[in-house]
């Protein structure tokens, strides 16, 4: 039997609620009778975070959940509960500001555990049922007024972690939810050198989610995990406290520990090279052996010695035209002889490395991954 | 038999083809098979269907953009594409489990411009937009698949940037009469793949037909439990490659004009692996009732991609692979050579002195070529590039005995550095014709070739593989 739909007429009635965007959880399962009966409809309860709706519901709006105190277009102050923080290193997202917060349920703990090791997994760290992660997005435009854009959720249900895009309006008053993201959004802006870059930025779908966020079979965190976590300076970029790190929240091995009162040199054995964390922050989500680009064999997480599963005298494996035409992923001491520098620099769908999220070159990331093969010793590889 | 003749050609391939069009790929099942494809792949049926309805790519692609990523969307949903072309710009990426994107009628053959073709109804994805950096649009590939049980049928996609049909790290997997294609003159420029499941469990690419890939047409990597059936790969560098997978089925696919027919590689650091992530050796590999004709076309690979060595005019081409057997095939008109089962050291003699690959297995071994037809292959073998000439060297190496190129050539290093003769189970096996001759390079030592022509070698037999496609 066939239910023969129009989407068309189906996509006029998004918003009253089509049957694949009625959502709103109606057929998840609401077994746990003692969770207070979750809804979108927040507002007269401004003042608290929604987490029934948050733990069970897809809600239409982002201010259904109240985790915003303020949205009124130029600034997002978080509701007292969310903790603010910022990583050592970041995803490069054509210049786009990025807002984090971390929202967790009262009198919960994160859970570091330093004996796994440091594979892109989840055991790792374990953040507590309920957790939401935030990002937000704007850009400095060129009035000097920032635009902010679309904020994502990242939450940990029961069943795991699920990513959800809100895309913001014009005014930078609401932001709505969107499955399918939104493509093509012409932004001009003002980059941190000062430059003015106009792009076409997508809004990802929630497919995208899973391209860098699913690890084997499961939907995580990227950016907070453990070693991203342990890697992090005590101090904001504008020098206040990293609250997420001098908050109580983290037990270390079954332990309390407070981050901040621990240098990052002794609670992380992250490289001291920069250009292998950028590498490890900006590819090692898809290249690891349970993330999308396994198949590829390069596995750029910081932790890997220097061999070939990181690059060196490796030739490629299903690149295509992304060689460039070029032998080896890491050509030691040859930075333009090598693939890994070229797609960084490339900016054509074909080649461009990452595939996705980025349409500017990241002149930074380019220079410190260039200093570090350059600095490698040529004799490393076998040449024929 | 030899397809000389071009109208023959092109109507022979388009009975092939119509067949394709006409059995929705169930017929091959009946043969071969006992149950449908959907009968265990989508519990038993298919879910509801969505028709989508637009006029233009815009709206196509934002529609599915909904579709594909919303949450409730029935499982083993029938999404339904219309008729017509359409120009997109992002790829259309598939993470729902079950589905079965469907479009109307086929792709039909544009290979031939003097056979009048009529129209069918067809679902043409063009993606020449992703080309232009300023339509914006996201991804390379023109369909990525993400989830299980995902089938592709009747769509033609054509001109992506980047791969046609991409599946990563997913279980049973159905395309089937779909096209996928880079339109215009062959060039550097075309994307890799045009078929491109890896890190896949049960796969089954049925009577597909894809032009113009610069890497491989059908290309299935790192994957386990492979049916590759019915399908037409013309002009593209390889037509067919497996590599490093295991339990892998090539039948009753015609691979005409590409640099290479069908391929079987083993690579080295796929099959090393890490401490971390086991290697994948390829083994258990079938190829038969293949027509594997006239693949003479240049190579048009990046350079240092691995098809980039394969010389033009090669049939089939083994390396480094272990447990392959070639039967019932017609191998006509290859002009470098019909069958070459060689090691990685042909293409690098230093492979296992480079970082961490010390232990890789280079050289092929229980490979078994046996009841195949042959025609006019190696009359005039080619270089693979203008630094690159392998089968040119191998060719005058013979010459200067006073031979031709060999129709089978082997190279032989594996057993000329192996401490003592293969054992049965690991020797290459070779049961043709008495016309058929086969070339032994390095007879005796992996340094220098000693050309050995019609080696005795090779003459012994293996049992047929068992390659189990009913799942």
């Amino acid at each position: 039997m066939s239910l023969i739909l129009n989407i068309r007429y189906c996509l006029l009635l998004v918003s009253a609620g089509c049957f694949f965007l009625s959502g709103c959880g109606a057929d998840d399962d609401s077994s746990a009778i003692d969770i207070v009966k979750a809804s979108c409809n927040w507002a007269a309860q401004s003042e608290k975070i929604n987490w029934p709706a948050l733990l069970e519901l897809d809600c239409p709006k982002l201010s259904d959940y109240g985790l915003f105190s303020k949205m009124d277009g130029k600034t997002l102050s978080a509701h007292s509960k969310g903790i603010k923080y910022e990583l050592k290193e970041a995803l490069f997202t054509d210049h786009a500001i990025k807002d984090r917060f971390i929202f967790l349920p009262e009198d919960s703990q994160v859970e570091l555990d330093s004996s796994v090791p440091l594979l892109m997994s989840e055991l790792g760290v374990q953040y507590p049922i309920g957790t939401v992660i935030t990002k937000t997005f704007s850009f400095n435009q060129v009035d000097g007024v920032q635009r902010i854009i679309e904020t994502r959720l990242l939450i940990r249900r029961k069943d795991g972690w699920v990513g959800r895009p809100y895309v913001w309006n014009d005014e930078g008053s609401e932001a709505e939810l969107k499955y399918g993201g939104r493509a093509n959004i012409d932004i001009t802006f003002v980059t941190p050198d000062n430059n003015i870059e106009t792009i076409k930025y997508d809004v990802p779908q929630s497919s995208e989610c899973q391209q860098c966020h699913k690890q084997d079979d499961r939907l995580m965190p990227i950016g907070p995990s453990r070693l991203r976590l342990l890697s992090t300076e005590p101090k904001l970029s504008d020098g206040a406290i990293n609250p997420l790190l001098s908050k109580s929240i983290f037990r270390l091995n079954g332990n309390k520990v407070n981050l901040a009162s621990v240098p990052v040199s002794e609670r992380s054995d992250d490289p001291s090279i920069e250009a292998r964390l950028y590498l490890d922050v900006n590819c090692a989500h898809c290249h690891n052996p349970s993330g999308f680009a396994k198949n590829t064999k390069l596995f750029l997480e910081s932790w890997r010695p220097l061999n070939m599963a990181i690059g060196l005298c490796k030739t490629p494996i299903a690149a295509g035209v992304g060689t460039g035409g070029l032998k080896w992923v890491v050509d030691p001491g040859k930075p333009e002889a090598s693939i890994l520098w070229y797609r960084m620099n490339a900016t054509s769908n074909a080649t461009k490395m990452p595939e996705i999220g980025r349409t500017l070159v990241h002149e930074r990331g380019v220079e410190l991954v260039y200093d570090w093969i350059a600095s490698l010793d040529s004799g490393l590889c076998v040449k024929n | 038999m030899r397809y000389s003749n071009k109208i023959r050609i092109s109507l022979t391939l388009l009975l092939l083809w119509s067949g394709g069009l006409v059995s929705c790929g169930a017929d091959s099942d009946k043969n071969h098979s006992p149950t449908s494809h959907f009968q265990k792949s989508n519990s038993g049926k298919l879910g509801p269907t969505i028709n989508v309805i637009a006029d233009n790519g815009n709206e196509l692609e934002s529609q599915l953009r909904e579709i594909m990523n919303s949450p409730n969307l029935p499982e083993n949903v029938v999404v339904q594409l219309p008729a017509g072309e359409f120009k997109l710009t992002e790829s259309i990426k598939i993470h729902k489990p079950g589905v079965h994107l469907k479009g109307v009628g086929k792709g039909l053959l544009t290979i031939d411009d003097e056979l009048d073709i009529p129209e069918a109804p067809a679902t043409v994805l063009d993606f020449s937009l992703q080309h232009d950096l300023a339509a914006g649009g996201s991804g390379a590939e023109g369909i990525l698949i993400m989830a299980d049980d995902v089938v592709i049928e009747g769509v033609a996609v054509l001109n992506t940037v980047g791969d046609g049909i991409k599946a990563g790290g997913v279980k049973n997997l159905v395309i089937k009469n779909t096209r996928v294609e880079w339109t215009g003159p062959i060039k550097e420029s075309n994307g890799g793949y045009g078929l491109y499941p890896v890190n896949a469990d049960q796969v089954k690419l049925l009577n597909c037909f894809v032009r113009g890939a610069s890497d491989a047409g059908i290309y299935v990597g790192q994957s386990n439990n492979i049916l590759v059936e019915g399908n037409l790969v013309v002009e593209n560098v390889a037509g067919i490659e497996i590599e490093n997978s295991t339990n892998a089925w090539v039948r009753n696919n015609v691979a005409r004009q590409n640099t290479g027919g069908i391929l079987v590689f083993d690579m080295p650091n796929i099959q090393v692996g890490t401490p971390d992530d086991p290697g994948i050796q390829g083994r258990n590999v079938k190829v038969t009732q293949n027509k594997i004709i006239e693949n003479n076309t240049r190579n048009f690979a990046a350079p240092y991609n691995i098809v980039a060595i394969t010389p033009p005019g090669t049939g089939v081409l083994i390396m480094a692979n272990d447990e392959v057997e070639v039967s019932g095939n017609s191998i006509e008109g290859n002009k470098s050579m019909a069958v070459a089962i060689v090691s990685y050291y042909m293409v690098d003699p230093t492979v296992n002195d480079q970082l961490g690959l010390s232990t890789y297995d280079a050289v092929p071994e229980s490979i078994y070529v046996h009841d195949n037809t042959y025609l006019d292959n190696g009359l005039e073998p080619q270089p693979s590039s203008s630094t690159e000439d392998i089968a040119e060297q191998v060719s005058e190496l013979f010459n200067e005995l006073g031979y031709k190129m060999p129709t089978i050539l082997y190279d032989g290093i594996g057993e000329s550095i192996a401490a003592e003769p293969f054992s049965p189970e690991r020797r290459i096996c070779v049961q043709e014709g008495p016309e058929v001759v086969v070339g032994e390079l390095y007879s005796e030592s992996p340094v220098t070739p000693m050309p050995v022509y019609d080696s005795k070698r090779l003459d012994c037999q293996h049992a047929p593989l068992t390659v189990d496609v009913n799942w």
